[in-house]
């Protein structure tokens, strides 16, 4: 697939950054369709490649709204609420993804999860990691544990880090679809797992690299078309991301598109002749107002 | 301007065949409009003085307009939603176009010609094979019910065939996406296998065993 | 005053004066007012329909409309001779080839207060339908031009529709760029379009994003409709404005609006062709009325047996 101007720019910084120094925070704005999630795709592609550790979040917003019945009173927070079964589908995640690294990196400090169980110090992480798979009740704890560990670690200098999150609005939204019997809405504030992903936000760590999208898509109850960061992010997100790098995805140039266009062609995507033709191709142009999302599915008819 | 005046009134009026067309906001003179660029290159479709209705939705000169496809829309449609129908419409011919891209590039080189890449194409195909040519009326003689062939209209025909994708792909595991069943439909059916078209041909093996009422027919 | 002497103004002097100062015409056969005739001011009424003894003069007058059913006489004999002239062709043994058709085009039909003008009496919906259909009946005959003659009565010519349109000549802005500008309506919405000449294809709509404003891919390609139909897809800059009513109606408005600014771009023969592609009608389709006794437009109260 193309990868875009955006992409490449990041890419570029991410190599030339000075790993001394605190993670430095992209955001990834754009309009809807136009491709931040492609472009965070591309550069967690280039850092995996390249041999770093990627914590991912594939979709902040999606946290807000999916799984809705899916909290538990927390373990470790009083007042706050857990999410069992979305971190042990990150936490699988995430060991399918940083296996090698969660081997190799030891505890600091000893942690109990319950009467029963506790976990010394200096275990391989993949320890913590295996009794948040196997205890759903500790998983969010797991989490928060796992991204304290990696935070201090970091300053070792043994791996590369990448933080990627999509949507990143969601963490710092207002109300989410939970709620309570009895109708009360857990707002974003009372969730564990928000906070922990919040305070690895911080970037208070180095050798390594923050990169966020905000999107409008899946966040709840926020206006749609409004695409800037400040919009989405809110004041307190806002200041809490500050000092940032945004990098605007604009929609497709025409060389782009003409590229995108050749590339469907090759791949015997658009098969109609007449879309084949120069005054075809202006037409879908004018149709999908040069909306890479738009020309997709515009593309999937013909 | 006095005459068009008087016809307003009467079509306002009136409520027989010749001056009023029954629900149509258009008096009786209107003609469908023709969108295709290609009849308008020899000479006009029209007569300059004919009336011609403003093109609906859905229907424009370029190239995305089949009438066939749009019909079909219309039968997945459920509680007017178009949208939804037309969504799914599009995820059928993607799926469409997947396996058949798939088999072109997981094919050994000699067989390319034969695989169909449009999906159009393949649409249409299915919904020919699936087009019945006779079917079944109920005739009553003598206190019994009789079932007689009969030729069927071209829209009835097409209608059915569009009817029994529909109600094929709908009953089959409701966990799989409609449009992975419908388009598992359509190519069956373009293949001539598959439940529709032995649908079809059962009810034609049905009028051939009924041939003798044939002659109960008087329409 | 006017070089007149005031002291010895004699009689002949003010009749000299008045003939001059008011020279009335009034006294002059010639300057009576020209009134039309009676018969255009009253309308027309029958002629005495029977004699001093109170018998009709004719023999439909006990129908109630013997004017109109004289008339569906004559169109039935028309139609007996005409079907004659075919059976003796038959029986002749000669092909029905080469016949002359009667030329109905730009031809309608008179409607029913014509018709109820020609034959001065009231006529019923069903009656004027007869009639036509039995006209129609003729037509269809092999040998109708025969009678062409009395069917033409019937006929009145329709011009071309596009005949009283008056088509704005293009103007220039501050920038010398061409532009026209087009509204329209439909349904509950209202759109007006101002086209740039020079531009590349851009769509504002009420100052959004052209992607924004119309989610839906059946709207975007109603707006561009007439410029695909036209080929001009890059050639214009489109602001529109629109309100009222939902993406259908302002789409339908916008369309319209965007076809009639395109006329001033294109050449007549074009405007024709639009027409006919449908894109020059005003959609007249509205929400059907609520009707009492049903619950909306068409759907019913539940049924109850008892």
């Amino acid at each position: 697939m193309m990868v875009r101007r955006p992409a490449l720019e990041v890419i570029d910084y991410i190599r030339q950054t000075n790993f001394d120094q605190l993670a430095i925070k992209y955001v990834i704005y754009g309009r809807k369709g136009s491709g931040k999630t492609m472009t965070l795709n591309h550069i967690i592609h280039h850092c995996q490649a390249a041999g770093w550790l990627i914590v991912h979040i594939p979709t902040a917003n999606g946290l807000n709204l999916k799984n809705k019945y899916d909290f538990i009173d927390s373990v470790s927070h009083e007042g706050m609420y857990d999410q069992p079964t979305s971190s042990t589908d990150w936490l699988k995640q995430f060991k399918l993804r940083n296996e090698r690294f969660l081997k190799e990196l030891k505890t600091t400090e000893k942690y109990v999860w319950n009467k029963r169980e506790s976990t010394e110090k200096d275990q391989p992480l993949l320890s913590v990691l295996e009794q948040g798979l196997t205890r759903p009740k500790n998983a969010t704890d797991v989490i928060g544990v796992l991204l304290k560990e990696l935070q201090l670690q970091s300053y070792n200098k043994q791996f590369k880090m990448l933080y990627a999150i999509k949507a990143v609005n969601g963490l710092f939204a207002e109300e989410t679809a939970f709620r309570k019997h009895g109708g009360y809405i857990i707002p974003v504030r009372e969730l564990t797992l928000h906070m922990h992903f919040r305070n690895f936000l911080e970037g208070d760590w180095i050798n390594g690299s923050i990169v966020t999208t905000v999107d409008y898509n899946l966040s709840y109850r926020q206006p749609k078309f409004y695409y800037t960061p400040f919009y989405l992010l809110g004041k307190k997100g806002f200041d809490h991301m500050d000092p940032f790098i945004p990098v605007f995805v604009d929609e497709y140039s025409d060389k782009e598109f003409e590229s995108q266009i050749a590339y469907y062609q090759s791949k015997h995507w658009i098969q109609d002749e007449e879309a084949n033709t120069e005054a075809g191709k202006l037409y879908l142009k004018k149709l999908s107002d040069m909306n890479p999302a738009e020309l997709d599915k515009l593309v999937s008819w013909i | 301007m006095s005459t068009s005046l008087l016809k307003c009134m009467v079509v306002f009026w009136c409520i027989s065949r010749v001056t009023q067309v029954r629900h149509s906001r258009y008096p009786p003179t209107f003609v469908e409009p023709v969108v295709k660029k290609e009849s308008f290159e020899t000479e006009l479709p029209f007569d300059v003085s004919t009336p011609v209705k403003a093109a609906p939705l859905w229907r424009t000169s370029s190239f995305t307009y089949d009438p066939l496809i749009l019909k079909f829309i219309n039968i997945i449609q459920k509680k007017g939603e178009k949208d939804l129908a037309s969504y799914l419409m599009r995820k059928t011919f993607e799926q469409i176009k997947l396996r058949q891209v798939e088999k072109v590039n997981t094919a050994p080189p000699g067989d390319l010609p034969e695989i169909e890449l449009n999906p159009k194409k393949i649409f249409h195909e299915a919904i020919e094979n699936s087009k019945p040519l006779l079917g079944l009326q109920n005739v009553e003689r003598g206190g019994r019910t009789y079932q007689v062939p009969t030729p069927l209209k071209e829209s009835r025909r097409r209608f059915l065939a569009m009817k029994w994708l529909i109600e094929a792909a709908n009953n089959k595991e409701p966990v799989i996406p409609f449009y992975q069943k419908l388009a598992d439909e359509l190519m069956d059916a373009y293949q001539n296998t598959g439940a529709v078209v032995k649908r079809k041909n059962d009810l034609h093996k049905q009028c051939e065993a009924n041939r003798a009422y044939a002659h109960f027919r008087w329409w | 005053m006017m070089g007149e002497d005031a002291e010895n103004f004699s009689q002949e002097d003010i009749d000299r004066s008045i003939s001059y100062l008011l020279p009335s015409g009034l006294f002059e056969k010639k300057a009576r007012p020209m009134l039309r005739p009676p018969k255009d001011y009253y309308p027309p009424q029958k002629a005495a329909q029977f004699d001093n003894d109170g018998r009709p003069f004719s023999f439909l007058f006990y129908t109630g409309k013997p004017n109109y059913y004289n008339l569906m006489h004559e169109a039935a004999d028309w139609l007996n001779k005409v079907i004659q002239q075919e059976d003796a062709l038959i029986q002749r043994g000669e092909s029905l080839d080469g016949i002359p058709q009667v030329n109905l085009a730009r031809s309608e039909w008179i409607g029913k207060l014509a018709l109820e003008k020609i034959v001065i009496e009231k006529l019923k919906d069903n009656e004027y339908e007869r009639f036509i259909n039995l006209l129609e009946r003729i037509l269809k005959q092999p040998f109708a031009i025969e009678a062409q003659e009395f069917i033409m009565k019937f006929r009145q010519k329709i011009e071309a529709v596009l005949s009283k349109e008056v088509i704005e000549p293009l103007q220039k802005d501050e920038n010398g760029r061409f532009y026209s500008r087009g509204s329209a309506r439909r349904k509950s919405s209202n759109a007006s379009v101002i086209l740039t000449d020079g531009g590349s294809g851009k769509i504002t709509i009420n100052g959004e994003e052209f992607l924004r404003t119309f989610y839906q891919l059946c709207h975007r390609e109603d707006i561009l409709f007439p410029l695909h139909f036209a080929n001009m897809l890059d050639r214009f800059d489109i602001e529109c404005t629109t309100e009222g009513g939902g993406p259908s109606g302002q789409s339908g408005a916008i369309r319209l609006a965007i076809s009639k600014a395109l006329r001033s771009f294109v050449d007549e023969e074009f405007v024709e062709k639009m027409r006919q592609a449908g894109l020059l009608t005003k959609d007249p389709r509205i929400k059907e009325r609520k009707k009492p006794g049903q619950k909306r437009a068409r759907k019913k109260f539940t049924w109850k047996k008892r």
